[in-house]
């Protein structure tokens, strides 16, 4: 019997179906000449069968990308994200309460704002809330308080987990919290402005 | 079995998120190769929670960079994807964590036939050809896109997974016999 002299790394080639057209027939052709060449495609092929039949296992519901689960860098510039947020904004809201002049309505507004940062293990929460009046006040103000509680909301959102199902990728709350804070510096900027 | 993803709706996906920057368009795109890439980096690691660790990073980073990705300048998405994967697991690797040989076992008694078998033969071969054969189990990916995954030359990306076939077949005609 003739020795092969095949490259058999074709054979690797062939079974992927990477070879073009011509090498391809010129293999197929050499594999029904070649029982050795045969024999070793075969059992090739049966490994393969047993990789691609290899058990297929899930990562765990918390494996989260952008909002860990776990105790992470990222988790605790969140935590400081938060804590700092809150007090931006109970800083600017509890200023917009102090002017002497009640920006000309007889008695002014009540305001009542508590804002706090809570975090648990799993759970973090940053929450605003401003009272009624102050939207019935026409001052013009409400609007940039408007706008504070849109960034709280975005806080709030990147801090809440996601359904189990989709918690693999959130927006990068590092980012968010950023882009919340800048708002909210352009804010007190603006009302600063406003009332000077 | 995982089944085949599409290349071309990874690409539709890519330039709706860089167009509108949609977190719902990424998630979607990233969740098509949570369970392939957590396979991969699992069957290289052999640690669970190390893994998912590392699924988590790799997250982190395609959410970092992924605006400056440029599929028509470099490699395909998943490419890329696997290419940060394969990195993860070398610079885990270079960093010694410890390896958990035990989680195999455990799959063992929760799996049938001869699927442990293709386990442990695959645990026991070289870094440099298991990570050709699990890229190749795992993304689908060409011999071509895996030899500049890995940075290697073309023929020594088949040669290691002609090695590879050789020794998983010698070492399973033995375990056959037993």
């Amino acid at each position: 019997m003739i020795k092969c002299n095949i490259d058999k790394t074709q054979l690797i080639l062939y079974l992927y179906g990477e070879l073009d057209g011509n090498e391809k027939t010129a293999l197929e052709k050499h594999l029904q000449e070649c029982p050795e060449c045969r024999a070793e495609a075969d059992d090739y092929r049966q490994i393969l069968d047993r990789l691609s039949k290899m058990t297929v296992v899930e990562p765990s519901n918390v494996v989260s990308i952008g909002l860990p689960y776990r105790r992470t860098k990222a988790m605790t510039y969140l935590t400081y994200g938060a804590i700092a947020a809150s007090f931006i904004m109970l800083a600017v809201l509890t200023y917009l309460k102090l002017p002497a002049r009640p920006y000309g309505r007889s008695g002014g507004p009540t305001t009542a704002v508590p804002t706090s940062a809570n975090k648990t293990d799993t759970n973090m929460t940053v929450s605003i809330s401003v009272d009624k009046e102050l939207y019935a006040w026409d001052s013009g103000i409400s609007d940039e308080i408007d706008s504070l509680k849109e960034s709280a909301k975005t806080i709030v959102n990147d801090l809440n987990p996601a359904p189990a199902s989709r918690r693999w990728v959130k927006t990068n709350p590092l980012a968010s919290l950023d882009d919340s804070l800048d708002k909210i510096d352009t804010d007190i900027k603006t009302i600063s402005t406003e009332t000077d | 079995m995982i089944n085949q993803i599409s290349e071309a709706a990874d690409d539709a996906l890519l330039k709706e998120y860089q167009a509108d920057s949609k977190t719902e368009v990424l998630e979607q795109l990233l969740l098509r190769y949570r369970t392939r890439l957590f396979n991969f980096i699992y069957r290289l690691t052999r640690n669970h929670a190390l893994s998912e660790d590392l699924l988590q990073e790799l997250s982190l980073k395609v959410i970092k960079n992924i605006k400056r990705f440029r599929p028509e300048r470099a490699a395909s998405f998943r490419q890329w994807l696997y290419q940060i994967a394969v990195n993860l697991c070398r610079d885990n690797a270079r960093r010694k964590k410890p390896i958990n040989s035990m989680e195999l076992e455990q799959i063992a008694t929760q799996t049938q036939d001869n699927r442990m078998e293709i386990e442990e033969l695959i645990a026991g071969l070289p870094k440099e050809q298991k990570e050709v054969v699990l890229l190749k189990v795992y993304s689908g990916l060409t011999f071509r896109e895996i030899a500049e995954t890995l940075k290697c030359p073309l023929n020594t990306a088949i040669g290691r997974m002609h090695y590879a076939l050789k020794t998983l077949r010698e070492k399973a005609q033995i375990y056959d016999k037993v």
